[in-house]
Order: structure tokens, then sequence, then C-alpha cells
């Protein structure tokens, strides 16, 4: 037996490394909803999620890149809800970045826009 | 794909990199061991190599894998340097199933310096290190979902596989630059023999894991998990096309003592080894900038559209 006998199964080995297993927990909902048409700032940025997040940051910014007002309500706790009060905004539009650690430890992020209309 | 990569923030680039070295150091200090303890045919020289190829990726392994805290907390503060410093964050992480999998990989890299303790005394330590190193792999990431038992003993049996493997390249190497073909040759063959049984195990372990998951879809190609995990395959297609030629050629080269078969041999293992990084690299990225689709999630993106924002897993690590 020859090492190079070894390469198609170690190879294949290699390949499973990577194999598709199970999702984690996931957003399961925002308010505004992502790509929401509003008149008026909403009172309060919402995700809903299946399973209990640690939001270790979140940011909401305009269309400029520039970062706007966002009082946190919710801690660093893990929790399956999450809220900020945003401060009144001008029209345009808008994007809630967060990033924040799973129940199962996995680190997540992701995001969601909203525009405000006159 | 491309589009994963190219949002990516710097700090997730950096975790990419410092995670594809973390394998690699870690897969190099546990295969060192594991082919000290395995394999028979190592000259004294080609020991004492192999001991201090050991030491020196145990070192690397340590390093790379404890710069995975800081980079990690950073990621959770959007990508802020003063994040990596946080010690809340920073404290999160450590409790995290990333500060476990880090703290017993860290053992395990302790005891791996043992080898350097001459004698069959140092190994006592060391081999021990190498399971618990290797084991450290599936305290984290996928392979903490259920059947947990039987998923981390797959991805524990994966890391050993391919450490072994890998560790068998430097002696190879080492050998084929300082001893006569016939001698590369055996050592070759007998690093073969010890390996096939190994692989086989990890084989038959990850198609059950497959059945198990049914996690092989066509439909996975649309996202970029699939178009990484699709480049990998093609990187590990480049590796079985070179084991072909070695097989069909350059094995019974060096076993002959043709003059030049120790030369092309040494060319195509430095190739096997450039490959073998690849697949590191990109299983490094796959796992750090993308998510495996789970089994409903074609449904569920029918059925919810605009409302799930872009939601990224940043880990994984199931290898």
């Amino acid at each position: 037996m020859t090492r190079n006998k070894m390469f198609l199964p170690g190879a294949a080995a290699l390949m499973l490394a990577g194999t598709p297993l199970l999702a984690h927990s996931e957003k399961e909902g925002t308010t505004p909803a992502d790509g929401a048409q509003l008149t008026e700032t909403p009172e309060m940025i919402h995700m809903v999620f299946d399973d209990p997040m640690r939001i270790t940051m979140v940011r909401l910014v305009n269309a400029d890149g520039a970062q706007m007002p966002l009082e946190r309500e919710t801690g660093l706790e893990p929790s399956l809800e999450f809220h900020a009060e945003p401060e009144p905004l001008a029209p345009g539009r808008y994007r809630v970045e967060w990033r924040g650690l799973a129940s199962d430890g996995h680190p997540m992020q992701g995001s969601f826009s909203f525009e405000l209309t006159d | 794909m491309l589009a994963a990569l190219t949002q990516a923030d710097a700090v997730t680039w950096l975790s990419i990199v410092a995670k594809a070295l973390a394998y690699a150091a870690t897969l190099s200090a546990v295969g060192s061991v594991l082919v000290l303890a395995l394999l028979p045919g190592l000259g004294a020289g080609g020991r004492d190599a192999l001991r201090r190829t050991a030491a020196l990726s145990a070192l690397a392994a340590s390093l790379f894998t404890v710069l995975r805290l800081p980079l990690r907390a950073s990621f959770l503060m959007g990508g802020m340097w003063d994040g990596a410093m946080d010690p809340a964050i920073l404290g999160m992480v450590a409790e995290s199933p990333l500060g476990t999998s880090a703290a017993l990989r860290l053992a395990g890299l302790a005891l791996i310096l043992c080898v350097l303790w001459r004698g069959r005394t140092g190994l006592w330590f060391a081999v021990p290190g190498a399971l618990l190193a290797s084991a450290s792999f599936a305290f984290r990431g996928h392979a903490l979902s259920e059947p947990q038992a039987i998923l981390g003993t797959l991805v524990t049996l994966h890391i050993l596989c391919l450490a072994f493997w890998i560790g068998g390249l430097a002696p190879l190497l080492r050998s084929l630059r300082t001893e006569p073909p016939a001698l590369a040759g055996a050592l070759a063959e007998a690093f073969g023999r010890q390996a096939v049984w190994a692989v086989g195990v990890v084989l038959l372990g990850g198609a059950i894991a497959l059945a198990l998951l049914g996690a092989a879809r066509p439909s996975a190609l649309a996202s970029p998990y699939g178009q990484m995990f699709a480049l990998k395959l093609l990187l590990v297609a480049g590796v079985l096309a070179m084991a072909a030629l070695n097989r069909l050629t350059l094995t019974p080269a060096l076993l002959a003592a043709r003059p030049d078969a120790s030369a092309r041999m040494r060319r195509s293992i430095r190739a096997e080894a450039a490959l073998i990084a690849g697949v590191l690299l990109v299983t490094a990225a796959l796992t750090t900038v993308s998510s495996p689709p789970g089994p409903g999630e074609d449904q569920m993106a029918a059925l919810v559209p605009p409302v799930i924002g872009q939601v990224q897993d940043m880990t994984g690590d199931a290898s």
C-alpha cells in the first residue's frame, strides 16, 4: 500500500469537513420589516429571534453611512427579542446593522433596511 | 460567494487567516506526534526533526488559537479594534464554545510539547495531547448539534486522520531529500499502510453523518456557502488528480530507484501541501463568512422572503 492510495479517501474526508449541517438561531422578524416604507420615525427598532441571542452591537445608519442615535433597551443578556429606540429621523433610507452571539455560541450578523418618506 | 467575501471587513479577513493558520498548525502538531508514535522506519534524524516540527507547530497553533478570541470579540463589536480588548465581550467569548474549544486545544498543545522529551516517555504525554487537541474541534460549531456524541466522534476522527496525513508530509520530504529512494519508498509504503485504516473509518463516519443530516443538496450551490464548498471540491479534485499521477508514475519510479524519482516526488509533495493549504484556507473562509443552508431553508425562504435580513453565520467549524 503506498501513501498515494490514501489520497482519495483523505481528500474525500476533506470534502466532508464543510458538510452543511444544522442551522443556527435566526432572526424571525423585524420591526420595521426589511424594505418597509414609513411616513414617520418608527417608535421602536424590534428584532425577534427563534433562539436567545445576545446582541453585542447594533447601529442605525443613514444612506450616507452616518450613524444615528439609537438607545438600547435590551442589554447583553440572551434574549428572544431585542428593542432599541431611535430618535426622530429625517426622510431617507436607513439601515439597521447588528451583531450578536447565538445561543449555540455562533457569532451572527445581519441587517435590514427601511425608508422614511414625507 | 464573491459578494460574501468582498463585503467582509478587515477583522473578518484576519479571522479567516488566523483560523486557517490555527487549522494548519494544529494539524501539523497533532500529525507529527501521531506519525512519531505510529510510523515505523523513521531514522533517529527523522525523529528528531519531527519532534521539532511538532513542538514548533504546537507553539504556532497556540498563538493563532489565542488570537482568535480577541478577533471574535472585535467582530462582535462591529469590527472595531477597541472591541478586541473589551472585558465584557472577551468574557462572553471565553464562555462561548470557542473559549471551551480553545482551552481544550491549548491543554492538548501543551502536552504535545512533551514530545521534545526524547524516547517513549515524551510520547506518553504527547499522544494524549494530540487526542485532546483533535477533540477540541468537536466542542464547537456544528459538532455541538444533535446527535452530538456521534458528530463529535466523527469530527475528532476526521481531524486525527487529516493530521496524520499532513504530519506525514514533512518526514517524507526529509527522507526523499536525505535518504536513498528505496528507503524513502519503504517509508512511503509504511505510511500508507498505517493511514489507510484511519481514513477508512473517517470516510465511513462521514457517510453516516451525511445520512444523519441529509445535508447534500444541489440547491445549496445557489448559496455562498455552497459555492465556496464547490471551490473546495475543485481544490480537492486537484489533489486527487495529482495523487493519480503520483500513483501511476512517481511511486513506481521511486521504488525502482530511478535517478530523478526523488526530486519529482518532492515537487509533487510540495504541490500537494500547497493544495491542502488552499483547502484549509477555503474551509476557514466558508465557515467564517457563510452559513450552511439548513434542511428546511428553501421552504422558509419562499414563505417569508423580505422579513429575514442578511444573516450570516460567522463560524461553523465542523471541520
